[in-house]
């Protein structure tokens, strides 16, 4: 299986008005930014209602934080936006504590083997989503920060403010969980 | 992203596939109007949680305060005026027998600077307003149809325009209202919006652009180009 472009690699285009020497507008950010935004809030939230409340808080975040944002990681500065907001709202709210995965996830697919598996590809985005929502938010920040953004261990650290050592565990952790729910058996 | 070598390489087969899987995911689109919203705080998503109140309350304090809409290097082209002032200035040209004279010489004076074509394909620049905001150029064609060309110094407000006229135009940003014959682009740090152009006929203001015409011209140019190929009219 080949590597995937990364989300942010896909987004290019998109993050290319923001250089490492200029700081956007904060409307330049939403409309340049705003589908990386909003694909990051929904790969953390798990559905587009909290992605929105996500979003809209970022924003209001990340309009007060131009004033005095340094040229730098641009994307990295927005998704440590994101990320840190995100689990500072599910502290507060303490709705979804670590959930275990389910045993048995609804997975079976009646029909011929490549009705199953053209069924299988097109559902699996949302399957996968599904399994990302089920993990603990700190190991989904992680993971979905690594393996959907494509940020590196250390640039995960530095937004999440936590050792790099952390940051592989949780990551290992989620995607053995991720390993677990996807494995036929299960 | 920070470039720390292959980091697949120290981990294990799963985990890359795992990796491979998640990274696969599609990007996602916010629904329809969102960002808008978002940005002017509109009330469509205010309310329901937390953040939503905070937005529709600095709302009314961006409002009462009157802070954030006379930023000078934004611009949200006034369609309406605009659509009237094309019109009046329609009126005012008479037949096409009887071509107006440009405006006080301003015209003249503009194409010997080279910031105007004087020509665009069958269209003729026939008039011209000035002001200490607004640039307004008029084209009239053969048959007596006109079109202007109004230049705003500033970039387009995006965020003020409404979500469903913005398209991409040859890759370049554009909004467009089809009912208004109405297209905004931004061209380097102006805001121009064309008022009344008939998109059936585009593609003959391909031709008999002056060479030596750089600056407006060329952009203008650069823009007819770029509708031509976005409406797939043939570019000749």
């Amino acid at each position: 299986m080949g590597v995937p472009e990364s989300l942010a690699e896909r987004e290019r285009p998109h993050l290319s008005t923001a250089d490492s020497t200029s700081v956007p507008t904060w409307e330049e950010v939403a409309y340049s930014h705003g589908r990386f935004l909003y694909s990051l809030a929904y790969r953390l939230c798990g559905n587009h209602h909290d992605a929105q409340d996500l979003v809209q808080e970022v924003l209001l975040r990340v309009r007060r934080g131009l004033a005095t944002y340094k040229p730098g990681n641009f994307e990295g500065w927005l998704s440590r936006i994101t990320t840190n907001t995100f689990l500072d709202r599910v502290r507060k709210q303490k709705r979804r504590p670590t959930v275990p995965l389910p045993e048995e996830p609804d997975r079976v697919i009646a029909g011929t083997p490549d009705l199953e598996t053209e069924i299988a590809a097109r559902d699996l985005p949302d399957h996968l989503q599904a399994l990302l929502a089920d993990l603990a938010p700190e190991y989904r920040a992680a993971v979905v920060l690594k393996d959907v953004i494509g940020f590196s261990y250390e640039e995960i650290a530095e937004q999440l403010d936590i050792p790099v050592g952390t940051v592989r565990s949780r990551i290992h952790r989620g995607r053995r969980r991720l390993r677990q729910a996807l494995e036929p058996s299960s | 992203m920070t470039a720390s070598g292959d980091p697949r390489a120290s981990e294990e087969p799963w985990e890359a596939e795992i990796g491979a899987l998640l990274g696969a995911l599609p990007p996602v689109d916010p629904p329809d109007g969102f960002l808008a919203a978002a940005l002017n705080h509109r009330p469509l998503y205010a309310g329901r949680t937390m953040a939503g109140l905070l937005a529709a309350t600095a709302a009314a304090v961006v409002l009462a305060l009157g802070v954030g809409v006379s930023n000078p290097s934004v611009v949200l082209p006034e369609l309406d005026a605009m659509t009237q002032r094309h019109l009046a200035a329609q009126a005012d040209l008479g037949p096409r027998d009887e071509p107006a004279a440009p405006d006080g010489g301003a015209a003249e004076a503009e194409l010997t600077a080279g910031f105007l074509a004087s020509r665009l394909g069958g269209y003729e620049l026939v008039h011209v307003v000035e002001t200490d905001e607004l640039h307004q150029s008029i084209y009239r064609g053969r048959d007596g149809a006109a079109f202007s060309v109004f230049v705003e110094a500033g970039a387009v407000d995006w965020v003020g325009l409404p979500l469903e006229g913005l398209t991409d135009i040859g890759g370049t940003r554009a909004w467009s209202d089809p009912d208004r014959e109405a297209t905004i682009v931004q061209l380097g740090d102006e805001t121009v919006t064309i008022v009344g152009f008939p998109l059936d006929e585009i593609g003959t203001l391909l031709t008999d652009v002056p060479d030596e015409a750089r600056s407006f011209a060329d952009r203008a140019q650069e823009l007819v180009t770029s509708i031509v190929a976005h409406l797939g009219y043939p570019a000749g």
